[in-house]
């Protein structure tokens, strides 16, 4: 009876941790408004109509600065979304993939490798999984502050704006890399941690379970990636049966010049390198998986005007765009 | 991994139970020794070395002692030793360099950088006092090495205390006591009542604090005294609310921990206040210092001198003699800076003072025709203690003794009422929603706090009430945590204050 009681004392909690969600809930996805800094260029994945992805690409900044889903759409009518954050981890990647399933089913889930390697000690990513898990099934944690809006109703009049940048975090800064090759071909791995691999695995069993491919990408950068980290993400990716490509053994074909296609040395693409990656993958997709091209059905027409704003964005303003 | 935090709460906490109760009773008390040295590496990496040293130190000196007493110095010493280097040495050398350069412009004594394990101010302390009762024969030698580390290193305890004594708290530990639904159930409330006062009121009041404390200079005297008040406020929340987390992960494994705080700000004297605040600290120097100072020959023989030529300065002069170096050593110990020292001789001096001057107040009170039992005299007691408190606490918090000053002077000179109602207060990192929040929080504590100190139990008026009522309480307290704590996007975590003792 006593253990009833308690069972039915924390299910009474957690219906109220659900349910308070509601007095918190973002009307819009601002930083002003309570969302992390690190989430402004993912979280508008949720503004976007449901089940109109077809391709969602998670990963870190190499992901958020390496692809141009606009370009995608323009040249292929692929409709995908960047789930990026800086140095996300793939257990992030895995809740990201958890939260846009609610709304979307993409036929592709490209994962950037980088990924591999973003795992410090036990006990930091044990406080990630509790933080992420938490937010997932109670966005209570995340969204708490927003109760200073209760005082300030205006604050939450906002309407949610769709991102015309569909998480790409644009940059059109140029700084060399001049270190030379950085792939020198060995047999040598670099171990990534089981962590890591742990909730890979996740991401891979959830996406057969809603039946959607899986694509491994590697995008070019000379400071974070190695044959030694290929070796590993390939050997995993052989383990698993997923398709692995890895654009940094395809500088020629990319035809990347680490003089122009870099904002900060080889750490990221700008967005001269981002569109020469853009247009080898739209083909690769195009060429490897049966996505349709949208850019005449009636239904997706606003990705044209998302377009448009897209050019205004990269064509007026010289910097970072910062928040939307 | 501080007591506060996701990791402790919900993975460290709960698999350290599941262990424990897993267990043998004989053998539980090896789980709590095997999470404490883990929690401890945990916050202190390869320091954890310090712990063991100090440990085994305490362990051949409580047996050597009990045989031969006259080694309890040394012992002390030598347990001491690794706390005064790691501590003091810096301050020591650097005063020590800024005498010398008066004389031969010389520097002779060379810095360290050195890190400081976590709780060694705690647990030598703890190690001391077990050395000192077996000198006195109130306990035996322990001879099982493991629940002598445990002691030394029980989880709950390492990091903020309380101080514990190896006769109280030994019995405790070693019971193995199950944890049963009672015992659960009774612990988390006092866990979440003590994250309601640090996540609903100190983490929050930390951004003010500290907006002012680091630019001191912009701001003027009202300014100065709203954050020293906001800072004994937020210490206080803080360091109860870590120590309600404390005794309520004891009483989950069945163990009492003693009390740290008493309701201190109901205190109508200084000394009363320090009865009731940080206890185990102000009870170990009683013990340890006090008692012993006043009871030493020179001591009493002086006091007895005094006390012939004049009754009340001979009591004046004893309590002084006696109180001086507890006052001292609370300074110290608190830190290696000037300020601290200042702290504790600033408390020596109020309770000095009040002690010399009891007649003439008492001639004030009768001349004036104050009733001194009347609720208003005592609310005035009540108000100048806070006062005197809050006065300490700027020293306490200042980033040293000339700052300190320097802040103290503002609020005189630099008094400005217009602050209050020109917006500076929302310029410091609160705004009028934060204010709102502490105010209500701090009603809820207060009212608990003053049924309490009316001689209500509180938690067992709330274990009586219909069970709707009792659990509409504690989701409202839960709920509050969750919504309206001071953590996630634009707050930094705050460290836990005295664990940095």
């Amino acid at each position: 009876m006593k253990y009833m009681r308690s069972l039915l004392f924390f299910f009474t909690f957690f219906c109220l941790m659900s349910w308070s969600f509601r007095l918190v809930k973002p009307k819009t996805y601002t930083t002003e408004s309570g969302v992390e800094s690190r989430d402004i260029h993912a979280v508008n994945v949720l503004s976007e109509p449901a089940q109109t992805l077809q391709v969602l690409f998670l990963g870190d900044s190499e992901i958020q600065t390496g692809v141009l889903p606009m370009e995608l759409w323009n040249t292929n009518g692929i409709t995908s979304y960047i789930c990026g954050q800086s140095g996300q981890r793939t257990m992030e990647s895995y809740f990201w993939l958890k939260e846009v399933l609610k709304t979307q089913t993409p036929q592709l889930v490209v994962l950037e490798t980088d990924q591999f390697y973003h795992c410090r000690d036990i006990q930091t990513e044990l406080k990630h999984v509790i933080k992420n898990t938490a937010h997932y099934y109670f966005p209570v944690f995340k969204y708490h502050n927003l109760w200073k809006t209760w005082l300030n109703q205006s604050d939450m009049a906002a309407k949610t704006e769709r991102n015309p940048l569909k998480g790409y975090n644009y940059n059109d800064k140029t700084k060399p890399y001049t270190g030379g090759t950085y792939m020198e071909e060995t047999d040598k791995k670099e171990k990534s941690k089981p962590m890591v691999r742990f909730w890979m695995d996740r991401i891979l069993n959830l996406c057969r379970e809603n039946n959607i491919e899986v694509l491994l990408v590697g995008i070019p950068a000379p400071l974070n990636w190695s044959y030694e980290r290929h070796n590993e993400v390939n050997e995993y990716a052989l383990g698993k049966g997923v398709p692995y490509l890895d654009f940094n053994l395809l500088e020629k074909e990319l035809g990347i010049n680490w003089l122009t296609d870099t904002m900060d040395g080889g750490d990221h693409l700008n967005i001269n390198g981002a569109k020469k990656v853009t247009a080898y993958l739209g083909a690769y997709l195009k060429k490897n998986y049966a996505l349709t091209d949208y850019r005449e059905n009636q239904m997706y027409q606003y990705w044209h005007r998302d377009w448009k704003k897209y050019k205004e964005i990269t064509g007026k303003l010289p910097v970072k765009t910062g928040d939307f | 991994m501080a007591y506060h935090t996701t990791l402790y709460l919900v993975l460290f906490l709960p698999a350290s139970m599941i262990a424990y109760q897993l267990m043998p009773v004989k053998y539980r008390f090896y789980v709590l020794l095997l999470f404490g040295y883990y929690f401890y590496y945990c916050i202190s990496g390869t320091l954890i070395i310090y712990i063991m040293a100090a440990t085994i130190t305490t362990y051949l000196s409580g047996l050597l002692i009990e045989k031969k007493k006259g080694f309890l110095i040394f012992c002390i010493l030598l347990l001491m030793e690794n706390l005064a280097y790691m501590k003091y040495y810096n301050f020591f050398a650097a005063n020590g360099n800024r005498i010398i350069s008066f004389i031969t412009s010389e520097q002779p004594f060379t810095l360290k950088a050195m890190i400081l394990p976590i709780g060694i101010s705690f647990y030598t302390l703890s190690a001391a006092g077990y050395l000192i009762d077996i000198y006195y024969k109130k306990i035996p030698a322990e001879k099982n090495i493991g629940k002598l580390a445990l002691f030394l290193s029980f989880f709950p305890t390492i990091m903020e205390g309380p101080i514990c004594r190896y006769g109280e708290l030994g019995r405790e530990l070693f019971a193995g006591r199950s944890i049963t639904m009672e015992r659960l159930a009774t612990g988390a409330q006092r866990i979440f009542w003590g994250l309601f006062k640090k996540m609903l009121v100190a983490d929050r009041l930390d951004v003010l604090v500290k907006t002012v404390y680091d630019g001191y200079q912009n701001y003027d005297g009202t300014v100065i005294s709203v954050a020293a008040v906001a800072y004994t406020i937020q210490l206080y929340m803080e360091f109860s609310g870590c120590m309600d987390i404390v005794i309520g992960t004891g009483e989950i494994f069945g163990i009492t921990l003693p009390e740290n705080f008493r309701r201190p700000f109901f205190s109508k004297t200084v000394s009363e206040f320090w009865r009731r605040w940080h206890i185990t600290l102000g009870s170990w120097f009683k013990e340890y210092v006090f008692y012993p100072v006043s009871m030493w020959g020179p001591v009493r023989k002086l006091s007895r001198t005094a006390r012939k030529h004049n009754r009340h300065w001979g009591e004046v002069t004893a309590a002084a003699l006696g109180l001086f170096p507890v006052w001292l050593c609370n300074g110290i110990w608190h830190g290696p800076r000037w300020s601290y020292i200042f702290y504790g001789l600033y408390y020596f001096v109020l309770i000095t003072l009040s002690i010399a001057m009891r007649p003439c107040s008492e001639k004030l009170c009768r001349f004036f025709k104050l009733n001194q039992s009347s609720a208003l005299y005592h609310l005035f007691q009540v108000g100048r203690t806070f006062l005197l408190v809050v006065i300490g606490e700027l020293f306490f918090r200042a980033e040293g003794l000339r700052i300190g000053l320097q802040m103290f002077a503002r609020i005189f000179t630099q008094f400005n009422l217009s602050s209050f109602w020109n917006g500076t207060l929302l310029t410091l990192g609160l705004d009028r929603g934060d204010y709102l929040l502490i105010g209500a929080a701090l009603t809820v504590v207060f009212f608990i706090s003053l049924a309490e100190e009316k001689g209500r139990d509180v938690r067992r008026d709330i274990k009586q009430l219909p069970l709707p009522l009792r659990w509409s309480l504690y989701y409202s307290v839960m709920l509050a945590i969750c919504l309206f704590g001071a953590y996630g996007v634009g707050y930094m975590p705050v460290e836990l204050i005295y664990a940095n003792f």
